[in-house]
């Protein structure tokens, strides 16, 4: 028997059904919510602790809305402790430290990048391999140098090493380097740029990215900074906040509250830094291939 | 980019310029903006430190201008700024920098061999051995022979005042700054509605142990809802109050290197607070409550008694808990004695100070102004460090915590004046024997796993470890 086409059913294409489809999805945004939820747990615990009262702070499992807000934990340290002048000490080292970095790490990396010399490779070898040395080994032997100096108890040994470029700022930003066709040096360099025009006038600006990732990472490597300033400042009014942090913990009292309404302002800088930055941070990250 | 950019000339004119700029920077005069205070230790004293010379007459510093550096607690600003006030009066040509202090003591160590180290050094038991065991520590008894007076030596507590030589190379490592003793805090009202009495002096090991099982309760399920107390029997310093109170020991007095820890009182110690807590778990373990402080488990409810140290008052004072609690003396076990466990919270004098008169100037303020050590023991509501100005303690302490009971202050004072008080013993190479002491009493009172016997070889071991020479 013949049928004639428009007898046959129409072939109908297999669509599964929406849940399946929407499944590996909800998969996804369910395991980054919970992973989401367990990295925020310990910052909503910080700020929830900063309000609660003496005897609420330790209690298991959290309590997590304070049964009365206690403001003196905000109020007491900023009172009786130099807090602000913490703050203007950080915001001091890391403005230094963040200049320091990009200037000298960018020029070093420039170099590693664009200067053909003999031994270069090598250099940069030999460079790359003092990433591998703990700063436990090298720590008494550098505090010891700046006690020579005589630089104990100032900023110098917090700032200074930032100008002498770190392997890797070096590295991340000589492969950032290389992504960019040297012909703009060549370019550059028929209109009669100076090699370092070529640094601070081409390939600088190109590389705003990979400075963002510099100037954030040295930032937060700062601001956190709590070991170097441990060792190297001895004044109370020279502590940078990190330092000051665990100042604030009493003989006999840890004073916990204080501590996390401190912790919570120190944090904020950080986080209005990432947040306003992050787009270029992301980004500098991708470019250059390299993940923290 | 071709090679003709930077000739082999130009790059080493670079690296020479960079060379140069470097060197300079390094040794660039400090920028005043930044730069510390002036210090009686100058950058080159920076060798391990050779022995002070003591001056010979008495004290008098001369009218040079001086900079001391001072390491002592924060949260005292206004005691600070007295003693660096009335020292200014004394001698204006000295100036006195504090600096807060950080828990360890390590920081100061590697200051010391630095040669960076303060002039003034507050410790206490670990701190100070470690300095003294690696000469870093002035020993303070010519200056005391020289100086103090019989009565003036006398005033001093006993056995923080002979706690403070140590016991290899008999220095004195410092004045007394007060006497940190370890109390009992206790819920009165807990207390009261189990039936059991304020814990009056002389109470006993067996009121602890029947009052502990009075105060244990559980819910329809027969869950514990709160412990009689918890005890810090993982700490190896709080626990020699115990053995002492059993007639044990840890150290053998006149042995350092020989451990007593095996024997029966010691042990007897151990048994009966790893019958507590479990056995009978009327003593809270310490995972059961997650690892919290004493205090904290008392002010939640979940402990009705805990052992704590007497500055620990501070936190009750300024955070009032939602009852009435009082302290006590620890209780009296077989030893029949009043024991009590005390600190040797000092200021001492770091051996590489260039200024030794002065310090020793400034350590004679701190330890004998009346003024400044009563505000001391006020602020942290420890008693002062002398006898003779214990009596002025409660009222001091009264002006700054006007809600303080008489049942919160008494009992520490009448223990630290007439109890039989004993300072920390040290096993000649303390941080080692701590090593191998500390697992065994983590094992037997936090795992629970190991019986009180394991105690026996660990301390033939640390005899062993602390007979060896090095």
């Amino acid at each position: 028997m013949i049928t004639s086409p428009s007898a046959v059913a129409p072939l109908r294409t297999y669509r599964r059904p929406w849940i399946l489809r929407a499944l590996p999805r909800i998969v996804i945004l369910v395991l980054a919510a919970a992973g989401a939820v367990l990295f925020v747990i310990p910052i909503v615990w910080m700020i929830s602790t900063s309000f609660k009262p003496r005897w609420e702070q330790m209690v298991m499992p959290p309590v997590w809305i304070p049964s009365r807000i206690e403001w003196a934990n905000y109020l007491t340290p900023l009172r009786t402790q130099p807090v602000p002048t913490w703050f203007k000490n950080t915001l001091t080292i890391v403005t230094c430290n963040v200049i320091g970095a990009i200037l000298s790490s960018t020029l070093v990396a420039f170099g590693f990048a664009r200067l053909r010399f003999p031994g270069r490779d090598v250099l940069f070898l030999v460079l790359l391999s003092t990433l591998m040395l703990p700063g436990q080994v090298t720590m008494i032997p550098v505090y010891y140098m700046f006690a020579k100096a005589g630089w104990v108890n100032t900023f110098k040994p917090l700032i200074v090493p930032s100008y002498f470029a770190y392997a890797f700022y070096v590295f991340l930003l000589r492969q950032f380097f290389m992504t960019i066709s040297t012909e703009y040096d060549d370019a550059a360099e028929i209109d009669g740029c100076s090699i370092f025009g070529i640094y601070w006038r081409i390939l600088l600006p190109m590389c705003r990215p990979a400075l963002a990732v510099v100037a954030i990472m040295e930032f937060t490597g700062g601001w956190n900074d709590f070991f170097g300033p441990l060792i190297y400042l001895n004044d109370r009014a020279k502590f940078p906040i990190a330092l000051g942090l665990r100042f604030l913990q009493a003989r006999w009292d840890p004073k916990i509250g204080q501590t996390m309404a401190m912790t919570f302002l120190s944090v904020i800088p950080l986080l209005i830094v990432f947040y306003t930055t992050q787009r270029h941070f992301i980004q500098g990250i991708v470019i250059s291939g390299i993940k923290g | 980019m071709a090679q003709k950019g930077l000739t082999r000339r130009a790059f080493l004119r670079f690296s020479a310029f960079g060379i140069a700029s470097g060197l300079l920077a390094a040794c660039a005069p400090k920028a005043p903006a930044v730069q510390g205070p002036p210090t009686s230790v100058p950058a080159e004293a920076t060798a391990a430190p050779e022995a002070t010379a003591i001056p010979e007459a008495t004290a008098a510093p001369s009218t040079e201008a001086v900079t001391l550096r001072w390491l002592d607690w924060a949260d005292q600003d206004d005691i600070i700024k007295m003693a660096q006030d009335a020292f200014k009066e004394k001698y204006p040509n000295v100036t006195v920098n504090w600096e807060p202090i950080d828990e360890v003591g390590d920081k100061q160590l590697q200051q010391m061999i630095s040669g960076t180290a303060p002039d003034i050094l507050t410790g206490w038991d670990g701190p100070s051995y470690m300095w003294a065991e690696v000469d870093q520590l002035l020993d303070l008894n010519p200056l005391v022979d020289r100086d103090l007076t019989k009565e003036q030596v006398a005033d001093f507590f006993p056995y923080q005042w002979n706690g403070l030589v140590h016991p290899a190379t008999k220095i004195r490592m410092g004045l007394p700054y007060y006497p940190w003793t370890y109390l009992y805090y206790y819920n009165k009202e807990a207390l009261a509605e189990a039936g059991i009495p304020n814990l009056a002096k002389g109470w006993t090991v067996d009121d602890y142990s029947a009052m502990l099982e009075k105060l244990v309760t559980k819910d329809s399920s027969g869950k514990i809802t709160r412990w009689g107390g918890v005890e810090a029997c993982y700490d190896s310093f709080r626990f020699q109050l115990w053995m002492h109170i059993f007639g044990g020991r840890a150290v053998d007095p006149n042995d350092w290197t020989q451990c007593v820890l095996s024997s029966e009182q010691s042990k007897a110690a151990m048994e009966w607070h790893r019958e507590r807590i479990w056995d009978t778990n009327t003593l809270a373990q310490r995972l059961q409550v997650e690892n919290k402080a004493g205090l904290d488990l008392l002010a939640m409810g979940q402990v009705v008694i805990t052992g704590q140290g007497n500055g620990d008052m501070l936190a009750l004072l300024q955070n009032p808990p939602g009852f009435e609690w009082a302290v006590a003396a620890p209780p009296v076990g077989s030893s029949g004695k009043n024991c009590g466990e005390s600190t040797i919270d000092n200021w001492g004098i770091w051996k590489g100070t260039k200024a030794p008169d002065v310090a020793w100037e400034f350590l004679k303020l701190l330890a004998l102004t009346d003024e400044i050590d009563l505000a001391i023991a006020a602020l942290w509501g420890n008693p002062p460090n002398r006898i003779s100005i214990v009596p002025g303690f409660k009222d001091r302490v009264k002006e700054l915590y006007p809600q303080v009971q008489d049942d919160q202050l008494d009992p520490q004072t009448e223990l630290i004046l007439g109890g039989d008080v004993a300072v920390s013993e040290h096993f000649k190479k303390e941080k080692a024997t701590e090593e191998l002491l500390a697992p065994v009493l983590e094992q037997i009172f936090t795992v629970g796993d190991t019986p009180v016997s394991a105690i026996d070889a660990v301390c033939e071991q640390i005899t062993e470890l602390n007979r060896k020479e090095e």
